[in-house]
This record gives C-alpha cells, sequence and structure tokens, in this order.
C-alpha cells in the first residue's frame, strides 16, 4: 500500500514545465485591476477627490483645479438596488439556527463610544442576522448598495479609519473596549479591511470581542460582524477575521453584480475591456491639472520649462502624436509644469521612456563631480517611472523630474526646489508622486482595456 | 515592495504555489490561471501586501479563494462545464500512482484536502496551516489525521482495483 505521506511529500506538477506569465505582464494585470478602481473613484464625486488630497508644500494657495479643466465623463450605469431574490445568508449559521432578513441599517455600538453606521447613506440595503440564544451577538451581515463606486469607495474609507478614532481603552455603557485594526488577506472582494472592538475588565482584555470586516465590489459593501472568543490574542484575531472572510466568499462572488462590467454568463465578473483601443489623443476633460495649484494653465502641445542637465538624452514630448501641458508659474522661481505626451502605440512609449532612463542613467555617471550634476530616486508609479535630479549647483536648488510610463502615453512632472538639501528633494519627490496619483490612474485612457 | 521586489517574488513563489493549488484542486490549468491572478492583484495591493507578515500566504489563499468561487459557480450550474473542471487540457505524461494520488485528494472533503496539501506539500508547521485554514490548531490536527487515514484508503482501493 502506497504510503500517503510520502506521496504527498513527493508531491510535484506533471507534465511539461509551466510558461508562467512574464512578471511585468502580471505587473501591468495588477495596474490594471488597481486604475479600474481608482479611475472609477476618481470621476465618481467629491467624496473620492476629498481622500487622496495631499498639502503641496510649495504652494501655499491650495490645490484647487482650475477652472479650464471639464469634469470627466460618467462611469456606466451601476445596479442601485440589491436585485430580487439576492442571497446573502449563505454562510452565516450553523444551517439550524433561524437567520431573519431585513432591510435595516446597520448600527455598529460601541464604536469608540458611539454607534457607527454606513457613511454616506446608501441607495439600498439588505440585512441578515442570526442571534446566538447562548450569548449576546451572534452574526450578522449587511449589503450596501450605493449611487456609483465613488460613494461605496468613500463609506470604505470610513470603516478603514474607525479605530484611529479611538484613543486607547475606552468606556461604553459599562464596559470597557479598544478597537484594533486587523489584516483581511485573501478576500476575492477589491478592497477589504476588518477591525476588533476587544472588551477589557480589570485585569486587561477578556478576549471576548467583536470581529467586523468590510468587503467592497463595485458600489457594493458587504459588512460582517459577529461576536468571536480570543481575541486578546493577534493570531486568534487573524484566524476569527480569516473565518468571517472565508464564510462569506460566496456573497462576495455574487457582487459581480455591482461590478463594472456585471456579471458574465459564467456568473464571474466580466473585464470590461476596451473596444476602442488605446486613446491615440489627450482626451477631453482628461485631469491633466488634478492637485495642481489654483492659476495653473493648460495648452496643447507643450515647451520644455525647465533646465535639463542632461540636454538632450533625457524625455521630451518631440515625437508623440499629441501632447498637453499644464503650468504653474506662481511666485515661486521654476513653478511646476505637467506635460503628458501620446504616443501611436505602446511600444513607441516604451522606446521612448526606456531611451530617456537610459539617457538619464548615463548622464548620471558622466555629470559627476561636475558643476551641474544629475541623481536618481526611488519610484514605482504606472507601468514604468523613473525620478532624477537636476542639481544646479552646490548651494544652489534643483529641477526634480518625474516621468511615468502607462500604455501609450507618457507623464513628466517637473518642479523646482530652492533648497538643495536632500531631505527637501525627497519630500518635493513624495509630493510629486502624490499629487500626479490621479492623473496617472486616469492614464488606464492609454491602455488596451482602457478604464 | 517596489517592481524588483515583486518580480523576486513572483519568480520564486510561482512555480511552488501553484503546485500547491493544483493539489487542491487537481487541475493544473486553472490552478496557474488562478495563482497569475492571485499574483496580479497581490500587485494592485502592495500596500496590503507589504503588512502582511507572510506574502506567499497571502497569495496562496487568494488563489485558492479565486479557484473554489469559480469551481463553485460550475457545480450551481451558473456556467456549464469548460475546461475549469474538466480534465487537463496540458496533455503530460503522468505516472499512474500521480494520477492515483490526484484522484484521491479530491475524492477528500475540502478542508481536509487543503490541510494535507499545506502541511505535507508546502511544509506549513500545524500553527502557520491553522492560521492560514483560520481554525484552531486542534481542528487541524484532527483534519490531518482523517485525511491520512481517508488518503491512505483510497490510495489502497486504487491500488486494489488497478491489480484487480
Amino acid at each position: 500500500m502506497p504510503d500517503p505521506i510520502e506521496e504527498l511529500e513527493n508531491f510535484s506538477i506533471p507534465g511539461p514545465a509551466m510558461n508562467p506569465m512574464p512578471a511585468a505582464e502580471v505587473r501591468r494585470r495588477g495596474n490594471r485591476i488597481r486604475r479600474r478602481n481608482n479611475a472609477l473613484a476618481a470621476v465618481g464625486g467629491v467624496a473620492a477627490v476629498a481622500l487622496i488630497a495631499t498639502p503641496f508644500a510649495l504652494f501655499a494657495g491650495g490645490q484647487s483645479s482650475p477652472d479650464s479643466v471639464d469634469p470627466a465623463p460618467q462611469p456606466t450605469t451601476w445596479v442601485q438596488e440589491v436585485p430580487d431574490g439576492f442571497d446573502i445568508t449563505t454562510g452565516i449559521g450553523d444551517g439550524q439556527t433561524e437567520v431573519t432578513t431585513s432591510d435595516d441599517p446597520l448600527l455598529i455600538q460601541n464604536v469608540c463610544g458611539v454607534g457607527w453606521h454606513v457613511v454616506p447613506e446608501p441607495a439600498d440595503q439588505l440585512t441578515a442576522s442570526m442571534a446566538n440564544p447562548d450569548s449576546e451577538g451572534g452574526h450578522t451581515r449587511y449589503l450596501a448598495v450605493f449611487d456609483d463606486f465613488a460613494q461605496a469607495s468613500a463609506a470604505m474609507a470610513q470603516f478603514d479609519e474607525a479605530p484611529s478614532s479611538c484613543d486607547g481603552v475606552y468606556d461604553d455603557e459599562g464596559t470597557t473596549y479598544e478597537m484594533l485594526p486587523a489584516d483581511v488577506a485573501g478576500s476575492s472582494a477589491e478592497d477589504s479591511s476588518a477591525w476588533v472592538q476587544a472588551m477589557h475588565d480589570e485585569v486587561g482584555m477578556t478576549g471576548e470581542g467583536y470581529v467586523t470586516v468590510a468587503q467592497q465590489v463595485g458600489n457594493a459593501l458587504l459588512i460582517d460582524t459577529a461576536i468571536s472568543g480570543g481575541v486578546g490574542d493577534e493570531t486568534v484575531r487573524d484566524l476569527a477575521v480569516s473565518n468571517l472572510v472565508d464564510r462569506s466568499q460566496d456573497v462576495v462572488g455574487s457582487m459581480c453584480e455591482f461590478s463594472v462590467a456585471g456579471c458574465g454568463d459564467n456568473g464571474e465578473a466580466v473585464d470590461p475591456g476596451n473596444d476602442q483601443g488605446p486613446a491615440q489623443e489627450v482626451p477631453a476633460g482628461f485631469p491633466l491639472s488634478d492637485q495642481m495649484p489654483d492659476g495653473t494653465k493648460e495648452r496643447d502641445g507643450y515647451e520644455q520649462q525647465h533646465v535639463d542637465v542632461c540636454d538632450n538624452q533625457s524625455w521630451t514630448a518631440d515625437d508623440t502624436i499629441d501632447a498637453r501641458q499644464a503650468a504653474y508659474t506662481g511666485e515661486t522661481e521654476g513653478g511646476w509644469d505637467r506635460t503628458l505626451g501620446v504616443y501611436a502605440t505602446e511600444d513607441e512609449a516604451t522606446l521612448a521612456f526606456m531611451s530617456a532612463k537610459t539617457g538619464v542613467q548615463a548622464c548620471v555617471l558622466d555629470s559627476e563631480g561636475g558643476k551641474r550634476w544629475v541623481t536618481t530616486l526611488p519610484s514605482s508609479l504606472g507601468d514604468s517611472s523613473v525620478v532624477y535630479v537636476n542639481h544646479m549647483g552646490s548651494g544652489d536648488g534643483a529641477f526634480v523630474v518625474q516621468l511615468v510610463q502607462v500604455g501609450n502615453a507618457i507623464l513628466q512632472d517637473t518642479t523646482y526646489v530652492s533648497d538643495g538639501d536632500p531631505q527637501a528633494i525627497q519630500e518635493t519627490a513624495d509630493q510629486l508622486a502624490d499629487s500626479s496619483t490621479g492623473v496617472v490612474d486616469a492614464m488606464c485612457a492609454f491602455t488596451e482595456d482602457g478604464c | 515592495m517596489d517592481e524588483r521586489e515583486f518580480d523576486e517574488f513572483y519568480t520564486a513563489s510561482f512555480q511552488r504555489v501553484t503546485g500547491q493549488i493544483y493539489a487542491m484542486i487537481g487541475n493544473r490549468d486553472e490552478a496557474q490561471e488562478c495563482v497569475q491572478e492571485a499574483f496580479a492583484r497581490a500587485w494592485a495591493h502592495r500596500r496590503k501586501l507589504d503588512k502582511a507578515e507572510h506574502p506567499e500566504a497571502w497569495v496562496r489563499t487568494t488563489a485558492y479563494r479565486i479557484a473554489v468561487s469559480r469551481w463553485r459557480r460550475t457545480t450551481r450550474g451558473r456556467r456549464p462545464a469548460d475546461r475549469a473542471v474538466s480534465a487537463p487540457v496540458t496533455a503530460a505524461a503522468v505516472s499512474e500512482s500521480h494520477v492515483a494520488l490526484v484522484t484521491a485528494l479530491k475524492q477528500l472533503p475540502e478542508a481536509q484536502r487543503q490541510a494535507l496539501v499545506l502541511h505535507h506539500i508546502a511544509d506549513l508547521p500545524v500553527h502557520d496551516v491553522a492560521r492560514e485554514m483560520g481554525v484552531p490548531e486542534g481542528t487541524i490536527k484532527a483534519r490531518l489525521s482523517r485525511g491520512r487515514a481517508a488518503l491512505a484508503a483510497l490510495l489502497a482501493d486504487e491500488e486494489g482495483l488497478s491489480h484487480a
């Protein structure tokens, strides 16, 4: 009789060697997932924009969008009601205890001393509950359907923020609690988050508590909350979260109804794709000036605005088929300009990007020890990116340049930092990255799959 | 996690994780697809992955859940049987004992199969298997014990049939 353990421990995959997708292609797929989600949030409304705003130290006047930018087009129509017969009870309970459903809103008690509910108010909702006759709590599951993806994302962000609104241990109606964030691993939802309300007595954590998990698909949010033991231990907390996630995956799978393209013939979410291919020009309403200060002006075409130590070795928009530039001159020498260049194909954009990157790297070596020199900083935006710094001289400032490729387009952000101190330069580079994420996400328009 | 770190992680883990998922679901092509999708999601959520103590476990759990989700849809008749649940498309010369093992694994209860794969193929200690499956260690030990016994019985039956 074969030894099963020996068989298992010598297990291998049969057949010819696997030919996995190249890592770069996996990252591109991941970028498409991320861009699709973020671009939907970016066009959906004010709430989503408020979540990503980051002050930019050089400009004290704020970053409202200039009047010249048209609003971006609205996404596909969303399913805004819980469909008849949509079952959210799968995985609740033991099959013997009754599960009741209602359209009551969810109210979670004792969250930093207040009752917590979903904000913004959903367009439709459904609640399923199983009461545990032997103790308080049980398991409640709540499906909230919003008007659009941005509202669902805002609600998810509000859920995510809940633990940080408490400061340590707090009392609520005679019971002492502590809010703890928890990790969610392996949910098939587009986004997920969890927290635990751990109970305390005079000695410390009692081990009892409430575990709550939120999972977003499209414009819908699924929240599971249940009482659990052992939450004083981090490992058990993770187990409790994992258990709730696991028990909800059937329902999460059905939530493709609320995703961008709905459920396909096979019952799964369909990648909407892009029938028209990547954009061949900067689309009308493209948010090129996103996060740039008041007074930014946009124009078709471009003009080089900064001093480039590398001279003809770095990127220009000369060989593009369309280009648009947003420029802020302001009161600060050098200002801030952002240029978007579109190529006919992704291959041409890749060639242009790699040529610029190679040129910059050569320039780093060539300029070392000179009166003006170039250094690079780490960057990981879009499909490919590079950040380099043109140092104007010892004691002088520097131009920080960020180059990002997505599909058949390249985005260049340049700004001047008058303080040549490395920390100031790094902060400036970080702020350039933060302030361009909305634009990079909207560059999904230049990919095969579109937005 | 930057591009280089992700690529190294992907290269180092892909084959191993695919093998583990294949052992859990019995279909090589489906396992490869689900693992690739899981890695794509890992890159999309790389900030979350940076905080995960065990990124490979994150990917494996995600891949397994994708596979189970797709399999459940098929068994509920939402889509006709397709290559994801039929025999692997890849024509492969495999040993009789390998076929017997995969067949036997598929006959085990899902929880026992998953526990056996994580412990004996993925080489995870019981503690880590418990964490990944979201159940106490005692439950894992019971599943391993029953799973091993069931697997042995199934393999013995298979051997008996083949020698009949």
